[in-house]
């Protein structure tokens, strides 16, 4: 820890007041307007239980715009924490899920099952064994013809072809694909949204995301040495092999988790990690809590102006990449150093 | 770790190392003795970092075998041998900017659980050992920012805070200036004064002169020579090791002392 630099726990509360009252905000926004204070009024009644027939607030907040603000929060602190993952155990402040082919292999494991009208814990599976794949195959590659080049640049050359081989059966599936049934489903799910999430999908979804936290929270202070890379790391009593498999099937299985049930949100695992260090420094055990909380803000923020800015709904994953990539630009140019 | 007397801290036995699908040495045998500063000279490619990576057991022999207070090191816990044995590599800038205290805190690995992390106890022998290199101040900067001398330094202080007593240097000088080469040798001598027992490789036949208890002069996988500096860095050795003339002199150092120096270039005196 910084000499001078607040300490943990005090800054993790301030971030999480600031998550819950930007949580009742993004409530406020959509086709039925709320009042914050009809928002914490739903919310209370729905928690004691008194929400009676006919009471419409309670009605939208908790039917409808609880499941989807849920989803937001959901999708945005796992891909940011497996971003996190993947650039401290790749040591690469490049590679996300989106770069190293995983979104990409779970989007695929996700058509196919959506493909063959499989049921939600299905597209998850299929979506996490192909984000594996994807994964275990760019590294693989990288690992290959390691020595001849620069690291970093054949890890990420590797997730582009891994990705476009893994884009194109995508796009295979959806040429076959039924044009009344499963072509509206794969398309509106490639482009990303979090418009049709159900309780049933959110209760699939979560298991999983604390599933591949709970090791990331309890080995924080260990991820760092694998910074350090596999030379130095052993010589201090790593075993990186088994730590590394650790933690890329953790990042992998939070990944695919959200992504079988918002479709493919870019960016999300690249900029927020770069955003919590710029903040917090790269010590994982404050790089973590950092990454969760700016992830979820920022995809509720995101998904809040998806459902509120024009008429219609934009899908999601849109207006994240116009946002997100004109913010990576900026962090780019800020934070030069954090990139070395 | 109790060993019998005498028995050597690192040693090689019969050694063959590369890697796979390539021989870099082979037969070689080697024993570091414990409280001393033992330094390998070399030409370039003569397999100096190569050896360190099998000795450290971060490279599979492919022959032979490494002996940690004698006992075989492919048999003992990497975590164990962490307690025992540490590395400092040649300083890289790093990926990401830790703060240099952080740097010095991860030495304690070895000394932690799995799912533990450094408390301040951990925290407070990090700051002994900057202390010790010289670099208190440095503890909030980043890793990232600072030169690299102090780099070098600060892995050298990460290695303290390991608390092993056998410290395995590759080439720490390399990249460094005059003044820190300096700097960094003499704390290495100091750590052998303080017990521990420092291998070492340098470019620079001086430095074996200067620092070193004992130097071994390898040539291609093997060991050339070994011994006091001044018996097997002769200046016939030397000139057949790097391949070009080199004259030995001796230089009044004050006080009585007589240092040893290599000319390049220049035929024995």
């Amino acid at each position: 820890m910084r000499p001078g630099a607040p300490a943990t726990a005090s800054w993790v509360l301030l971030g999480l007041a600031g998550l819950a009252a930007l949580f009742c905000l993004a409530a406020t926004v959509g086709q039925y307007p709320l009042s914050l204070g009809d928002v914490v009024g739903a919310l209370w009644r729905g928690v004691n239980g008194t929400a009676a027939d006919g009471d419409t607030a309670a009605t939208v907040m908790l039917g409808i715009r609880l499941p989807r603000l849920a989803a937001a929060l959901l999708v945005g602190l796992a891909l940011a924490a497996s971003g996190a993952t993947y650039q401290t155990v790749f040591r690469n402040p490049l590679v996300a899920p989106d770069i190293l082919g995983v979104s990409a292999g779970a989007g695929l494991g996700a058509v196919v099952a959506i493909f063959l009208s499989l049921p939600v814990v299905a597209i998850q599976g299929m979506a996490f064994v192909f984000g594996l794949a994807a994964v275990a195959v760019v590294y693989a590659m990288a690992r290959l013809v390691r020595g001849a080049h620069d690291p970093v640049l054949v890890l990420v050359l590797a997730g582009v072809v891994i990705g476009a081989v893994m884009g194109a059966g995508i796009s295979v599936l959806t040429y076959l694909a039924d044009p009344y049934d499963q072509l509206p489903a794969i398309t509106f799910w490639l482009m990303g949204s979090l418009a049709g999430v159900t309780v049933t999908d959110l209760q699939a979804a979560w298991p999983p995301v604390v599933l591949g936290l709970v090791p990331l929270f309890l080995l924080r202070w260990r991820v760092n040495l694998m910074a350090l890379g596999e030379d130095e790391a052993r010589a201090l009593g790593v075993d990186t092999g088994r730590l590394r498999v650790l933690l890329v099937v953790c990042a992998t299985l939070m990944t695919s988790a959200v992504v079988a049930i918002s479709g493919t949100v870019g960016w999300v695992g690249l900029i927020i990690p770069h955003m919590a260090r710029f903040l917090v420094g790269p010590e994982f055990s404050r790089l973590l809590p950092a990454t969760l909380l700016i992830g979820a803000a920022y995809v509720l923020a995101v998904d809040t102006l998806a459902r509120g800015l024009a008429g219609i709904e934009i899908p999601i994953g849109i207006l994240n990449a116009f946002i997100g990539a004109p913010l990576f630009l900026w962090i780019l140019a800020r934070a030069r150093r954090s990139w070395r | 770790m109790s060993a019998r007397p005498g028995t050597p801290a690192l040693a090689a036995e019969g050694l063959g190392f590369g890697y796979p699908g390539q021989a870099v040495g082979r037969g070689l045998d080697l024993a570091i003795e414990a409280e001393t500063v033992t330094m390998l000279l070399g030409p370039n490619g003569c397999g100096k970092t190569t050896l360190f990576r099998t000795l450290l057991g971060l490279l599979s022999p492919q022959a032979g075998r490494v002996l940690l207070r004698g006992r075989p090191l492919d048999q003992l816990p990497r975590r164990d041998v962490a307690r025992d044995l540490a590395y400092v590599p040649q300083a890289a800038e790093g990926t990401f900017p830790f703060p240099v205290l952080d740097v010095v805190v991860m030495g304690r690995a070895p000394h932690l659980g799995l799912f533990e992390s450094p408390g301040a106890r951990d925290r407070a022998r990090a700051e002994a050992a900057l202390d010790a290199v010289g670099l208190a101040d440095l503890a909030g900067r980043p890793f990232t920012a600072i030169s690299g001398g102090q780099r070098q330094l600060v892995l050298v202080a990460r290695a303290l805070a390991q608390e092993a007593p056998i410290l395995v240097m590759d080439e720490p000088t390399a990249n460094l200036d005059y003044g820190n080469q300096f700097r960094v040798l003499e704390r290495a001598r100091g750590l052998a004064s303080a017990g521990r027992t420092v291998v070492v490789s340098s470019h620079n036949p001086d430095h074996a002169f200067r620092f070193a208890d004992r130097a071994v002069l390898m040539r291609g996988g093997a060991v050339a020579a070994a011994g006091a500096p001044a018996q097997v860095l002769d200046a016939a050795a030397l000139s057949a090791a790097y391949g070009i003339p080199i004259g030995l002199r001796d230089v009044d150092l004050g006080g009585g002392r007589v240092g040893r120096v290599c000319v390049p270039g220049v035929g024995p005196a």
